[in-house]
């Protein structure tokens, strides 16, 4: 064979090293932070699924420490999450979420064929979010549980069920 | 059949012997490619191809996130080996299907990462990560068809990023516009410039030609465009936000009749005068229709219009291009045309425009057929 060039061997390794690049710091992300359940509600009512895209938005909790900009999401481990003013240093609180990334319309990729039940599953409200916070107040999503078990096992069961 | 057609044509009229139109059908045969049977094997081998991915995508969601990244490092691993392979053999087109093949992985895995991880980042950056890691590998490849390909992935790169881009500069109407003109001024410029870089035309002279003939189309579609500004009433305000984007263009231009030498091969130097004047003079006529306050000029734009394509005819008559002087006689002959019922109004103005539109379109026809189709070495 004959001699590797150094073109070659940049333009074979370098997206090689970006994936595992992404892939580590992705882990880094997952692994930043304990994992919280958090509550979701459908984005927008009318459709909740665009393409194989579950669309949904991180549910408050109900209380009325407070309300507006101002007021951030304290999550806790045991799932008793709360309503709290931000900057206020809580040690109940494992950790925060601004109003911001409480509000913010997210995506959850989906199986195919999975739409309907989980869009009907979601409107009853038995739907929630494992995540974690990364350090600098990012939502890293891991899962979707409905009633408490993976989205997958969940739509099993239920077409058992059925 | 058309070329035995052809040939016994050619053999009756006493052009070629016998023996001559013989080896000039079995050269043929020889040549020929069983289209059919190519064209049946790709369509089973993009069936199945088609098939795995849906099979796969079906299950996607029950396979496990270890094994999808680990499948996608073996695709990488496999396609990396086909093109250190296919180094140095003689089927250039076998690389030329690998490196698009790492360049399109390179997009799947970072797309991957993103479904897997379910992250929430914006398409512009993967978009610009890709550029950023994988143009290195479509460089491996020398065809026409990957220098267009990268040209579309960065154009989609481009009309991601642009939004972004804006925001990032503050909603500033002066940065917004500057950002469009320099935008605009890229898509048109942009390909002819890099053409011209000696490096490009050394190494990928496929690339460098793509991009040449894509730049002189861009060209010349913006320029076509461009000088019908005077159709249009410019008042003081719409000068004002065109000056502040003039500056980026000017740019672009200066560079563009700069850089045009580079694309001028040494037997070719004829064609260098009216290609600057093409620049020049589309990039004047273009620039005073949106710079200076005017009301609808519509004779002007008119004008402008059959200038440029004159001053293309006139790079093509250069260059020996026949086909291209055919091409802009014919835009110039339809513009006239169009001129007719543009001018269609009273019955004496109706008339004095037909009359001196005929009168142009006959002096077109002489031109072309006593001036450039009859030229001796002309293949029109």
């Amino acid at each position: 064979m004959k001699a590797l060039t150094l073109h070659l061997w940049l333009a074979l390794l370098l997206p090689v090293v970006a994936f595992a690049g992404l892939v580590v710091r992705a882990e880094l992300l997952r692994a930043s932070g304990p994992v919280f359940r958090v509550a979701i509600a459908g984005y927008d009512p009318r459709d909740l699924l665009q393409g194989h895209y579950l669309r949904y938005r991180l549910q408050w909790p109900a209380g009325e420490a407070c309300d507006g900009p101002t007021c951030c999401l304290c999550l806790q481990t045991s799932g008793m999450h709360t309503r709290i003013q931000c900057g206020v240093a809580d040690a109940a609180c494992d950790a925060q979420l601004s109003r911001q990334m409480v509000d913010q319309a997210r995506e959850f990729f989906i199986q195919e064929g999975a739409g309907p039940a989980l869009e009907q599953a979601i409107r009853r409200g038995q739907g929630a979010m494992a995540l974690n916070v990364t350090p600098n107040g990012q939502v890293h999503v891991h899962e979707l549980f409905i009633d408490g078990i993976r989205y997958r096992r969940w739509l099993r069961d239920n077409a058992q069920r059925q | 059949m058309r070329l035995e057609r052809q040939v016994q044509r050619w053999q009756e009229a006493g052009i070629i012997d016998a023996a001559t139109a013989e080896r000039i059908l079995a050269h043929e045969r020889r040549a020929s490619r069983p289209v059919l049977l190519l064209a049946i094997g790709g369509l089973g081998a993009f069936a199945i191809g088609v098939g795995l991915i849906a099979v796969i995508a079906a299950n996607w969601g029950d396979i496990p996130r270890l094994v999808k990244l680990l499948a996608m490092l073996g695709l990488f691993g496999a396609n990396a080996y086909g093109l250190v392979w296919a180094r140095g053999r003689q089927q250039r087109w076998v690389t030329d299907a690998l490196a698009l093949s790492y360049f399109a992985l390179t997009l799947a895995s970072i797309a991957l990462v993103g479904q897997t991880y379910q992250l929430e980042g914006e398409p512009y950056q993967a978009l610009l990560l890709w550029l950023v890691v994988g143009s290195l590998a479509l460089w491996l490849a020398e065809g026409t068809f990957a220098a267009l390909v990268f040209l579309g992935a960065l154009a989609v790169t481009g009309a991601f990023v642009f939004d972004p881009l804006v925001d990032l500069l503050g909603h500033d109407r002066h940065a917004r516009i500057l950002a469009h003109a320099s935008l605009g001024s890229a898509a048109v410029c942009g390909p002819l410039l890099v053409a011209s870089l000696l490096t490009l035309q050394r190494r990928r002279p496929a690339f460098a030609a793509t991009y040449e003939r894509l730049g002189w189309g861009m060209f010349v579609l913006a320029a076509s465009c461009g000088v019908h500004a005077w159709y249009l009433s410019m008042n003081t305000n719409d000068v004002r936000e065109a000056w502040m984007g003039a500056r980026v263009v000017l740019v672009f231009v200066v560079l563009g009749l700069w850089r045009v030498q580079g694309l001028v091969f040494r037997t070719h130097v004829d064609w260098l005068l009216p290609a600057r004047a093409l620049i020049g003079l589309a990039a004047v006529v273009t620039g005073l229709g949106v710079l200076v306050p005017h009301a609808p000029v519509a004779m002007l734009g008119a004008l402008g219009f059959v200038i440029v394509w004159a001053l293309v005819a006139w790079c093509g008559y250069r260059a020996h291009m026949m086909q291209m002087v055919n091409l802009a006689t014919a835009v110039i002959a339809a513009r006239i045309f169009i001129a007719y019922i543009e001018v269609f109004g009273s019955m004496l103005a109706t008339g004095a425009g037909l009359m001196v539109s005929g009168v142009l379109l006959l002096a077109l026809a002489w031109l072309w057929v006593r001036k450039i189709r009859l030229q001796p070495g002309g293949t029109a």
